[in-house]
């Protein structure tokens, strides 16, 4: 299984906004939220989330 | 069934001695555990992996302590005091003097023994908490919610194991049965909750949600090796 970048994101409350705390590398999207769940318990969040680097839209210079 | 909650000092003698032999093989579990993740929070595959074990292993040494925490007394911790618990550096000493734990020096194979060490703790857990001891109800209620992240790791890490050659993974498939059957042994988790049961702290249908949960986590794992 070929690893990926995964940005994790996370909020204290319910009404915040989610914001990036960081990023893991791992084979799979749920071993990615593991890695995320104990790697960045820095604070006590209520909700994590993570999502591939790679899904992270920018349209190609040129193409705008 | 819903039980009324009810304190240690409501509780028979037969009952408290039951619950006390549970605990002691639960913490006997996280003990094995906590050092396997401890032994391998410096050599796992990635950093990420290091920390996310670093954290189990503390998480399985808390478990520990706060099960410890409801024998009551000191008489039986032993060797299961703080310290032990706390002071990675005592345990290989320990482990040369009692032949166990040892350290699994593979990665493939530690993480199928653990997960099977922890899929019959979260099963027994599962159970207690419809206990009628208010406290250890609670306790597991609380411990099962950071052992599903335990369980997930274990599964999920399993699953990267799935490029493996087909023999290579029967092997793994085998090396989990024969650990979940050496967990369950060294547990009893089958006698101790039929005895609670007996006993009215725990309901009859506590030997069910056990058989159910680890049935859960063996058909995850199924479906994680394809």
């Amino acid at each position: 299984m070929s690893e990926q970048v995964f940005w994790v994101f996370a909020r204290r409350a319910q009404t915040d906004p989610f914001e990036q705390v960081g990023a893991v590398k791992a084979a799979s999207a749920a071993l990615a939220y593991v890695y995320a769940r104990m790697n960045y318990r820095e604070r006590n969040w209520r909700d994590m989330r993570v999502v591939p680097r790679d899904a992270f839209y920018e349209p190609a210079p040129g193409s705008r | 069934m819903n039980m009324a909650p009810v304190g240690a000092e409501n509780l028979s003698a037969q009952a408290q001695q039951a619950i006390r032999d549970l605990l002691l093989a639960l913490i006997e579990s996280k003990h094995f555990i906590g050092f396997q993740y401890a032994s391998w929070c410096v050599c796992g595959p990635s950093v990420e992996a290091d920390i996310a074990l670093a954290n189990m292993a503390q998480e399985e040494v808390g478990h520990a302590m706060v099960l410890s925490g409801l024998l009551g007394d000191d008489s039986e911790r032993g060797v299961l005091n703080k310290d032990t618990l706390v002071t990675w550096n005592t345990w290989p000493a320990q482990s040369a003097e009692s032949g166990s734990p040892k350290m699994i020096e593979s990665w493939p194979e530690m993480i199928v023994t653990c997960l099977a060490r922890e899929a019959a703790v979260s099963a027994a857990l599962e159970a207690l908490r419809l206990s009628s001891y208010a406290r250890l109800a609670q306790r597991a209620t609380k411990m099962i919610q950071e052992e599903q992240f335990h369980l997930m790791f274990g599964i999920e890490t399993a699953r990267t194991f799935g490029t493996m050659p087909r023999e290579a993974r029967l092997g793994l498939a085998a090396d989990y049965q024969r650990a979940l059957g050496e967990a369950e042994a060294r547990l009893a988790a089958v006698e101790h909750l039929s005895r609670l049961s007996s006993l009215g702290v725990l309901g009859p249908e506590a030997g069910g949600v056990r058989a159910e949960y680890l049935h859960g986590v063996t058909q995850r794992l199924d479906a994680a090796w394809g």
